[in-house]
C-alpha cells in the first residue's frame, strides 16, 4: 500500500525523471524509447493521480515536503494540495497529457530533435502538475513560470526559424506582462494575510466584507495574470503566434492545459472573486469581448492551425464569462470538455498536416475525408462538440455557460449565443474546406500511423462522452462534477443557478436550432467548393478589418513595440552619450580647463610673484578694515 | 629695563608707527621694483626690521614683553632666511654671471 | 585566526607568483589552491558560525586617530565572505580557457585583490575598511590597463578617478565621524554606530557616505564608469568588479548608512529609492539594443543592482534581507554570464552579437548551458535570483506599493532582453561568424559552470540556507532604525 503523500509526489517526479533522464542521454533516445519512455512515466503520473482520485475522501490534504523560503515570520512551504479541483487538473493534465505524448512518437517520429522535444515535453508536463497541485501561490507561480518556459521553448523548436523564435518569445513576454499582476497580488495577499497558503488566505479572506478594496486589487492583478496566460484581451495575440510550434505541443499546451492555468487560478480563487463584484463584472465582459474577437477572426484564417488556435482563444472567452457570472463548475467542466475536443481538434489537424507533408493551407486541401478516413471521423465529432451538438461534450458544457450567463446578464448571453454561432460556422468552415469538396494540393495524401489515430480515437470517444460527467437536473443528471469541486472550491459551493426549467429547455432548443441552421448555412458556403478565392482583398470595411484581428498585432506594433525600440535606442545614445557620459568626462575636462587657466599665473618671473603677494596682502587688509 | 621702557616711551607712539611706515614702504618699493637679488634680500631685512621697530614700540607702551620676545624670534629666522638666500645668490652668480632675479624664472618646468 | 588567514594566504599566494614568476599551468595551479583554501575557510566559518558577531583580531593600531586593526564577521559579513570564497575559484579557473596575458601576474593581481575584499567584509574598523576598500583596486587597476581591450587606458584613467572620488568622499565621512566620537576617539564601528549625531549632520553625512557606494554598485546617476568598464576590462576583471567589488557597496550601505546615520537614512529613502529604480528601469531598456553581449550583461547588472539598492533601502525585513541575499545570487549570476560571453568571444572571436546567431547547431550543449544561466537570469522560481526577488517587492510593497508597481516591469524587461539577446546568439539563421570552426563546450567548460548552475539550483531550492544568515542580523538593524512616522 502506497501512502497518498508518497503518490503525491510520485505524480510530478515522474515526469521530471523523465525530463532529466531523456535530456541527458538525449543522444541515445530515438524517437520510439524516448517517446516511449516519456508517454509511459506520464501515463504513470496519471494512474497515480487516478489513485488518489480513488482514494480521495473529498477533503483537502496538505502534502507538506519542506520549507521553501523562511525569512523571520515568512514561511512559504513548498507543498502540494490534494483536494477535488488539483486532482480533476491532475487527471485532466496526465490524461490528455499521455495520449498527445503517444501521439508525438508518431508525429516528431523524422526529427532529429526528438529527444530534446519528449524532455522538454516532460518537463511542461511537471511545471503543469506543480502548478495545479500547489498548496500556495508561490507554489503555483513555480508552475506557473515553467509552463510558460516550456512554451516558449516547445515555440520555438525549430530553432532556425527567426519567426518562431520571435512567437516564443512574444509568448513569455505578454505571458510575462501578465505575472507582473500575479506577482503583485501575490504580494499583496502576503501582506495582507501573512501567507500565501490558499487555505488559511481563502479562509481568511472569507471573513472580510464584500467589495472591499484590497480584494478588488488582488482580484484584478489575479486576473491580469490569467489574461496573460490564457490569451484573454487584450494579452491574447501571442497564442495565434505560437502555433509556429509541432502541432502536439499546440494540442497540449496551447489547447488543453496551459492556457486553462487562468481559469483554474480564478477557481482556486472563487472566494476572493465572490466577494468582489465589481472584479466579476470586468472578468465576464473581457470574457464575453475574447469570445467575440476569437470567434469573428476565426472565420477568416486560411491556416488550419490558426482557426483552432482563434478557437481556443475563443472558447477560454466562454470559461472566462462563466467565472465572471461566479459559475465555476461551469467553467470547470468547459476547461474539460475544451480539453477533449479541442486536443482532439488539433492532433487531427496535426494528422492533416502529417498527412500533405506539411501543409496548413486550408485552400490547398480538401476531400481528405475518403483518404484519411480516421482522422475524418474524429475531427467531425470534435467539431460537433465544440459546435455544440446534443449530445456531444460541447453542448452539456457550453449550455452550463450560457443558461448562467442569461440568469446573470442576458446581454452577454446573447453576445456569447452569436459568437456560438460563429463557431459553427468557422468551424464548418474548416471541416468543409479541409475534408470535403475535391483535392486542391499537390501533395499525396496518406493516412497517418496506428500510433496516432489511436489517440485521435480516444480523444473522440472522450469527446462524445465527456458530457456525462455533469449532466444537468433539467435532463435528470446529478451534476456529477459540480458536486465533486465543491468539496474543493467555496465558490462552487455558493453556485446557484434559478431558472425556470421551461426557460432552460427553451433557451438550450433555440440555441441548438440556430446552430443547426448554421451548419446548414456553412454547407451551402463550403460545402461543395473546389477552388477558393484568394486574398478577400474587395471586402468592404469591416470584414477587412477582422480579417486583419481587429488590427490588434498592429496597434500593438505601433503602441508598444515601436516605441519600446525607440526609447531603448534614444535613451542608449541620449541618456548614456549626451548625458551620463559627458558628465564625467565633463568634469574631467572642466578640471583641465581650470588647470590651463591657473597655470598662466605661475609665469616664474620672481618679482611677479612678490607683486601678487603684497597685492594680497593690500587686499586682506583693506578687507579687514572695511568690515570692521 | 624699566629705564629702557622710559627711555622709549619718551618719543611719542606716531613718531615709530611714520617711521616703520616710511621703513617698510622703502623695503617693499625695493623688493618689489630692484632686479638685483642682493638689493632685494637687503630690502627684506629692511621691512622686517621695520616691524621689529613697531613690535618694540608697541611692546614698551603697552607694557607686554611679548612683542619683544617676537623681535627676537623674527631676527633668528631672518637670519636663516639671508643665509639661504645668500646661498642661492651665490649660486646663481656661479652659473648665471649674473645676479638679476628674473634669471630665476629658468627654475619653472 | 582563520580571519587572518583569511587574508594572509591569497596574500602569500600573490607574493610567491609576483617573486617567482612561474609558468602558466604552475601559477594557475597555485592560485587555485589558493582560492579554494579559502573557499573552505569561508565555508567553515560558516558551518561554525553561532549566530553572533566574532570579532578574531583586535589589535591597536594608530590609536590617536582611532585607527584599530580589528577583524570579525556578523551574519551579512559572512555571506559576503562566502560570496568571494565561493566565486573567486571560478574567476580564477576562468583563466585555464581564457587566458589573458601573463598567467602569474594576473593570478598575482586577482590574488591580491581577493585578499583587499575579504579585508573589506571582515573590516570592524572604519580606517580599516576604507584602507582595505581602496587596496582592492588598485589590482583591478593594474589588470584593466594592461590586459583592457579598446581605450583601456581612457576607460580605466576614468575609472579609477571616478571611484577615487567616491572613495575620498568616503575617507573625509570617516574622519569627520572619528571626531565626533568621545575622547580617546575610535573609528570601530560599535564606536560609531554609538554616536548619536544631530539630525542636520545625518542629512548631508549621508550623502558623502552614499556617493562612495553608489558608485562602487554603481546605481544611477553614477554608472557612468561601468558599462564600458565591464566591457572593456578582461573576463576575469569584470567578473570580480561585478560579482564582488559592486557587492562592497550594498556591504557599505548596510554597515555606514543603516549603522551610523540611520535617520539620515529615513530621510532621503524616497529618493534613494526613487533613484534606484529609475535607473533599473533605464538601464532594462537600455540593455535591450545594445549589440555588444558583454554591455548587454553590464546593463543587465545594473539594473539588478538598482532593484537591489532599492530593496535596501525600504529599510524593513524583507527588502533588506531579500536585497542581501540577491546578492550572492547576482554574485554567481555574472560569473556565469561573463564566462559564457568569454566562451562565445573565444569561438567567434567577437562580442558583437549581430554578427553571431545560429550558434545552436553547431554548439548544443553550450545552448543549453546558457539556457539555464538565462532562466535564473529571468528569475524563475526555483532557481536562486526568485526568492530575493520576491522578498524585495515584499519589502517595497510594505514600503509603499506604488513603489512595487514602479518596480515589478522589471520582470518583463528582463525577459525581453536576456530573451533577445539568447535569440539574436544562438537561434535563427547562422550569423556570419557560425562558418568558424566551432566547437562545443568542453570537458573544462562544463566542470566551471556545471557546478555554478547547480549552485543556482540548490539555493533557489533552499533559499533558507542562505537567508538564515541575514535573518537575524537584519532584524538588530531594524532595531536601530528610526520609528515609522
Amino acid at each position: 500500500m502506497v501512502s497518498t503523500d508518497l503518490l503525491a509526489l510520485l505524480v510530478p517526479a515522474l515526469p521530471l525523471l523523465g525530463t532529466l533522464v531523456i535530456g541527458f542521454g538525449r543522444k541515445r533516445f530515438t524517437a520510439n524509447s524516448g517517446g516511449g519512455l516519456a508517454t509511459a512515466l506520464v501515463a504513470g503520473a496519471f494512474l497515480c493521480s487516478l489513485l488518489l482520485f480513488l482514494r480521495h475522501d473529498g477533503g483537502t490534504r496538505i502534502v507538506h515536503l519542506f520549507n521553501w523560503i523562511t525569512l523571520g515570520d515568512m514561511n512559504i512551504p513548498f507543498a502540494f494540495q490534494i483536494d477535488a479541483l488539483s486532482l480533476w487538473m491532475m487527471l485532466i493534465v496526465t490524461g490528455v497529457g499521455t495520449v498527445i505524448h503517444a501521439y508525438s512518437i508518431g508525429y516528431m517520429h523524422d526529427d532529429p530533435r526528438v529527444a530534446t522535444f519528449f524532455a522538454q515535453l516532460n518537463l511542461f508536463t511537471f511545471a503543469m502538475l506543480l502548478l495545479v497541485m500547489g498548496s500556495n501561490f508561490l507554489v503555483t507561480y513555480i508552475g506557473w513560470e515553467g509552463v510558460g518556459l516550456c512554451s516558449y521553448l516547445l515555440i520555438g523548436f525549430w530553432y532556425t526559424n527567426p519567426d518562431f523564435n520571435y512567437a516564443g518569445r512574444k509568448a513569455f513576454v505578454m505571458n510575462r506582462i501578465g505575472d507582473m499582476g500575479m506577482v503583485m497580488a501575490m504580494v499583496l495577499l502576503f501582506l495582507q494575510f501573512g501567507t500565501v497558503n490558499y487555505v488559511p488566505v481563502m479562509g481568511q479572506a472569507g471573513a472580510m466584507s464584500p467589495d472591499n478594496p484590497l480584494i478588488i486589487t488582488a482580484t484584478l492583478l489575479l486576473f491580469l495574470g490569467a489574461t496573460g496566460k490564457s490569451a484573454q484581451l487584450p494579452l491574447l495575440t501571442w497564442l495565434p503566434d505560437a502555433m509556429a510550434g509541432p502541432t502536439p505541443v499546440s494540442a497540449l499546451i496551447h489547447a488543453a492545459t496551459m492556457v486553462t492555468a487562468g481559469i483554474f487560478l480564478l477557481v482556486r480563487s472563487s472566494v476572493l472573486y465572490d466577494l468582489a463584484p465589481y472584479t466579476q463584472d470586468i472578468v465576464l465582459w473581457v470574457g464575453v469581448a475574447t469570445a467575440l474577437f476569437g470567434a469573428t477572426v476565426g472565420l477568416f484564417q486560411n491556416d488550419i492551425k490558426k482557426v483552432l488556435a482563434y478557437s481556443t482563444v475563443s472558447q477560454l472567452g466562454y470559461m472566462f464569462a462563466a467565472l465572471g457570472v461566479g459559475a465555476y463548475s461551469a467553467g470547470m467542466f468547459h476547461v474539460t470538455t475544451h480539453a477533449f475536443f479541442k486536443a482532439l481538434l488539433f492532433l487531427g489537424a496535426g494528422s492533416v498536416i502529417h498527412a500533405l507533408g506539411g501543409e496548413q493551407d486550408i485552400r490547398k486541401m480538401g476531400g481528405l475525408k475518403n483518404t484519411t478516413k480516421t482522422t475524418y471521423i474524429t475531427f467531425l465529432v470534435a467539431t460537433l462538440a465544440i459546435a455544440g451538438i446534443p449530445p456531444l461534450s460541447g453542448f452539456f458544457s457550453k449550455d452550463g455557460i450560457l443558461a448562467h450567463t442569461f440568469a446573470d446578464s442576458p446581454a452577454a448571453y446573447a453576445v456569447l449565443v452569436f459568437a456560438a454561432l460563429l463557431t459553427a460556422l468557422y468551424m464548418f468552415r474548416l471541416l468543409f474546406l479541409t475534408f470535403f469538396g475535391s483535392y486542391r494540393g499537390t501533395a499525396h495524401p496518406h493516412e497517418s500511423p496506428k500510433v496516432m489515430t489511436v489517440p485521435l480515437v480516444i480523444l473522440a470517444v472522450l469527446s462524445a462522452v465527456g458530457g456525462l460527467l455533469n449532466i444537468p437536473h433539467v435532463f435528470g443528471g446529478n451534476e456529477w462534477l459540480k458536486h465533486l469541486l465543491a468539496t474543493a472550491s467555496e465558490g462552487v459551493a455558493a453556485e446557484h443557478l434559478d431558472l425556470p426549467v421551461s426557460t432552460e429547455y427553451l433557451l438550450m432548443a433555440s440555441t441548438t436550432l440556430l446552430v443547426v441552421l448554421t451548419i446548414w448555412y456553412a454547407w451551402t458556403i463550403y460545402g461543395k467548393k473546389t477552388t477558393l478565392d484568394g486574398e478577400p482583398a474587395g471586402m468592404p470595411f469591416l470584414k477587412r478589418l477582422v480579417a486583419r484581428k481587429w488590427m490588434l498585432d498592429g496597434l500593438y506594433a505601433w503602441l508598444v513595440e515601436k516605441p519600446f525600440g525607440w526609447l531603448s535606442r534614444h535613451l542608449f545614445s541620449f541618456g548614456e552619450g549626451k548625458v551620463a557620459v559627458p558628465l564625467t568626462i565633463g568634469t574631467g575636462k572642466t578640471t583641465l580647463g581650470l588647470g590651463e587657466l591657473v597655470r598662466k599665473v605661475q609665469s616664474g618671473n620672481t618679482s611677479f610673484y612678490l607683486f601678487g603677494m603684497m597685492a594680497g596682502v593690500v587686499v586682506l587688509l583693506l578687507i579687514t578694515l572695511l568690515s570692521a | 629695563m624699566d629705564s629702557l621702557i622710559t627711555a622709549i616711551r619718551v618719543v611719542p607712539l606716531e613718531h615709530y608707527l611714520v617711521l616703520s611706515f616710511l621703513l617698510f614702504s622703502i623695503g617693499m618699493a625695493g623688493a618689489l621694483l630692484r632686479r638685483n637679488i642682493l638689493i632685494v634680500i637687503m630690502c627684506l631685512e629692511l621691512m622686517l626690521n621695520s616691524v621689529n621697530l613697531l613690535m618694540v614700540a608697541f611692546s614698551a607702551f603697552h607694557g607686554d614683553a611679548g612683542g619683544q620676545v617676537m623681535v627676537f624670534f623674527i631676527m633668528l629666522v631672518a637670519a636663516a632666511e639671508v643665509t639661504v638666500g645668500l646661498a642661492i645668490l651665490v649660486h646663481l652668480k656661479r652659473n648665471t654671471d649674473g645676479v638679476d632675479i628674473n634669471t630665476l624664472n629658468r627654475l619653472k618646468w | 585566526m582563520e580571519l587572518l588567514a583569511l587574508i594572509l594566504i591569497p596574500l602569500a599566494a600573490a607574493s610567491v607568483l609576483m617573486a617567482f614568476r612561474p609558468a602558466a599551468g604552475t601559477a594557475r595551479g597555485l592560485a587555485l589552491a589558493s582560492t579554494l583554501l579559502t573557499f573552505v575557510l569561508t565555508l567553515w566559518l560558516w558551518y561554525t558560525w553561532g549566530g553572533e558577531t566574532v570579532i578574531g583580531i583586535a589589535k591597536d593600531w594608530v590609536p590617536a586617530w582611532g585607527m584599530r586593526f580589528v577583524l570579525g564577521y556578523g551574519g551579512i559579513g559572512l555571506l559576503m565572505l562566502l560570496l568571494t570564497g565561493l566565486l573567486f575559484p571560478f574567476i580564477i579557473g576562468t583563466g585555464y580557457k581564457q587566458p589573458v596575458g601573463d598567467a602569474a601576474l594576473v593570478n598575482a593581481l586577482l590574488l591580491f585583490s581577493q585578499s583587499a575584499l575579504f579585508g573589506v567584509f571582515m573590516a570592524q574598523n572604519a580606517f580599516l575598511f576604507y584602507i582595505f576598500f581602496e587596496l582592492s583596486l588598485i589590482p583591478i587597476f593594474f589588470l584593466l590597463l594592461y590586459w583592457g581591450g579598446e581605450h583601456k587606458r581612457a576607460i580605466t584613467i576614468r575609472f579609477f578617478l571616478y571611484t577615487l572620488l567616491g572613495g575620498l568622499a568616503l575617507l573625509f565621512s570617516i574622519a569627520f565621524l572619528t571626531l565626533q566620537t568621545p575622547a580617546p576617539h575610535s573609528a570601530d564601528f560599535t564606536a560609531l554606530a554609538a554616536l548619536d549625531l544631530p539630525m542636520d549632520t545625518q542629512l548631508w553625512l549621508f550623502w558623502t557616505l552614499f556617493l562612495a557606494f553608489a558608485i562602487k554598485m554603481p546605481i544611477f546617476p553614477f554608472h557612468s564608469w561601468q558599462p564600458e568598464t565591464y566591457t572593456m576590462a578582461p573576463t576575469q576583471g569584470t567578473m570580480v568588479l561585478s560579482a564582488v567589488m559592486g557587492k562592497m557597496g550594498l556591504y557599505g550601505i548596510v554597515l555606514f548608512l543603516f549603522g551610523i546615520v540611520p535617520a539620515g537614512t529615513a530621510h532621503w529613502q524616497g529618493f534613494v529609492i526613487t533613484l534606484s529604480l529609475i535607473g533599473a528601469l533605464y538601464a532594462g531598456v537600455i540593455a535591450f539594443r545594445q549589440d555588444d553581449l558583454k554591455r548587454l550583461v553590464a546593463y543587465s547588472s545594473m539594473s539588478h543592482m538598482g532593484l537591489m539598492s532599492a530593496a535596501l533601502f525600504t529599510m524593513n525585513a524583507y527588502g533588506i534581507s531579500g536585497g542581501l541575499y540577491q546578492a550572492l545570487a547576482h554574485g554567481v549570476l555574472m560569473v556565469c554570464l561573463f564566462y559564457i560571453a568569454g566562451m562565445l568571444f573565444l569561438r567567434t572571436g567577437t562580442n558583437d552579437m549581430g554578427r553571431m546567431g545560429g550558434l545552436k547547431a553547431r554548439m548544443p550543449r553550450l545552448a543549453l548551458l546558457f539556457m539555464l544561466v538565462v532562466g535564473n537570469a529571468i528569475s524563475m522560481p526555483l532557481t536562486q535570483s526568485f526568492p530575493g526577488e520576491w522578498l524585495m517587492f515584499n519589502g517595497l510593497w510594505q514600503l509603499k506599493p506604488w513603489m512595487a508597481l514602479v518596480g515589478i516591469p522589471l520582470i518583463v524587461l528582463g525577459a525581453v532582453y536576456m530573451l533577445y539577446a539568447y535569440q539574436r546568439v544562438l537561434l535563427g539563421t547562422p550569423g556570419e561568424t557560425a562558418g568558424l570552426e566551432l566547437h562545443d563546450a568542453d570537458g573544462e567548460e562544463h566542470f566551471l559552470l556545471v557546478p555554478l548552475i547547480a549552485i543556482t539550483f540548490v539555493v533557489g531550492i533552499f533559499p533558507n540556507t542562505v537567508l538564515h544568515l541575514v535573518d537575524a542580523p537584519v532584524h538588530q538593524l531594524l532595531n536601530l532604525f528610526p520609528p515609522l512616522p
